[in-house]
């Protein structure tokens, strides 16, 4: 490990990237959120599996903020703010655009209860729109540095081995050799 | 609530930042991005896919007071779990974060600090995890054998005789089998 870090943009761990959005929801549409969140799913889970490059997506609601008090207590935040927050490779802007144009309707649900929502259809305002109401992340840390592509690359050679381990006991030195290099390279 | 994707916890919970702790905190994650050995003791709990801390001193424009302090987290275990093995393996560094916030009731016993954590979870919404069925443990070790597999193929590649290639096969085996 070394004794420091090369300087890498704050919302990165170097391989994968981080976003918090914060978007104000716009007045009386708090509770439409709540079913806007049922349409990311559908019978095979969630909507963004479609969006290649997210390791993790959430979206949530702050509708209180700590208060400045030794007592635990929180205080109504006035308007209740979405919180929009993923994990990715690449570009936000190739994310976002991605987003838009994969699960787009069902995303414009969600963001359009929060104000000054534009046109999904409007790539670029879009992420215009995300990127003002980021905030950066102060300290990100990730205990694996590889993207969603090499992960998903290693879990599947992975299991490929171990089928073969398998099926490899019973074959001889020969049977072996040919198999090897026929099934793993 | 947390939320859950598969075998993973999602876990987001702001914290009011006292007086002069903000000062603190900046110092504190400047370290953790520049200095690895602040961070490095994460790494082999094994535990956390992704985590950040984020001091929001402003919404929308307007000052906070308190400042706040956000954490987005996902997991392998349970909240309960979660804690505990941060405050058994990391205590100090838990307490040099959330020490400067306001009611923060200290780490141990880790009950008071679960319910305070619960206390200041955002509403859940929508978690997504483009591994819902892979711990960190499986997503490492496989990562591991990904790049160990390869470059035995790439070894192995010059062996041309199936007894030859049979016994470096099994000293692969060997090295390799804590990962399958």
């Amino acid at each position: 490990v070394p004794l420091i870090s090369p300087r890498v943009p704050r919302d990165s761990t170097g391989v994968v990237t981080n976003a918090t959005v914060l978007l104000p929801v716009a007045g009386g549409r708090r509770a439409e959120l709540d079913e806007a969140f049922v349409g990311l799913n559908d019978d095979q889970g969630s909507l963004f599996r479609r969006v290649p490059s997210v390791h993790t997506a959430r979206l949530e609601v702050l509708d209180s903020l700590p208060a400045a008090s030794t007592h635990a207590a929180t205080v109504p935040v006035d308007p209740p703010h979405l919180l929009f927050g993923m994990t990715f490779d690449g570009r936000f802007a190739d994310v976002v655009a991605t987003m838009c144009t994969q699960i787009g309707p069902a995303l414009a649900a969600v963001w359009r209860c929060a104000a000054g929502c534009p046109n999904i259809d409007d790539v670029g305002a879009v992420t215009q729109w995300l990127q003002h109401h980021r905030v950066p992340a102060a300290l990100p840390f990730s205990t694996r540095a590889a993207s969603v592509h090499d992960i998903r690359a290693a879990v599947a050679a992975r299991d490929r081995l171990r089928a073969f381990v398998v099926r490899a006991q019973s074959m001889t030195n020969a049977e072996l050799f040919a198999a090897f290099r026929q099934e793993i390279g | 609530v947390t939320q859950a994707a598969g075998r993973h916890t999602s876990l987001t919970f702001t914290t009011g930042v006292r007086p002069g702790g903000k000062w603190w905190l900046r110092v504190l994650f400047w370290a953790g991005r520049r200095i690895p050995a602040v961070a490095q003791p994460l790494v082999p709990l094994r535990v956390i896919h992704h985590a950040r801390w984020t001091l929001l001193e402003r919404l929308d424009g307007r000052v906070l007071d308190p400042p706040v302090l956000l954490f987005e987290s996902d997991f392998d275990v349970d909240l309960e779990q979660y804690i505990d093995t941060f405050a058994e393996v990391l205590t100090w560094r838990m307490r040099s974060v959330w020490s400067t916030s306001y009611a923060n009731p200290g780490l141990i016993p880790t009950d008071q600090f679960h319910a305070w954590v619960m206390q200041h979870e955002a509403a859940p919404g929508h978690f997504y995890s483009a591994f819902p069925e892979c711990t960190v443990d499986r997503i490492v070790e496989s990562l591991d054998l990904a790049a160990d597999l390869d470059a035995f193929v790439a070894s192995s590649r010059g062996i041309d005789d199936a007894d030859a290639f049979a016994a470096a096969y099994r000293r692969f085996l060997a090295e390799v089998q804590a990962c399958l």
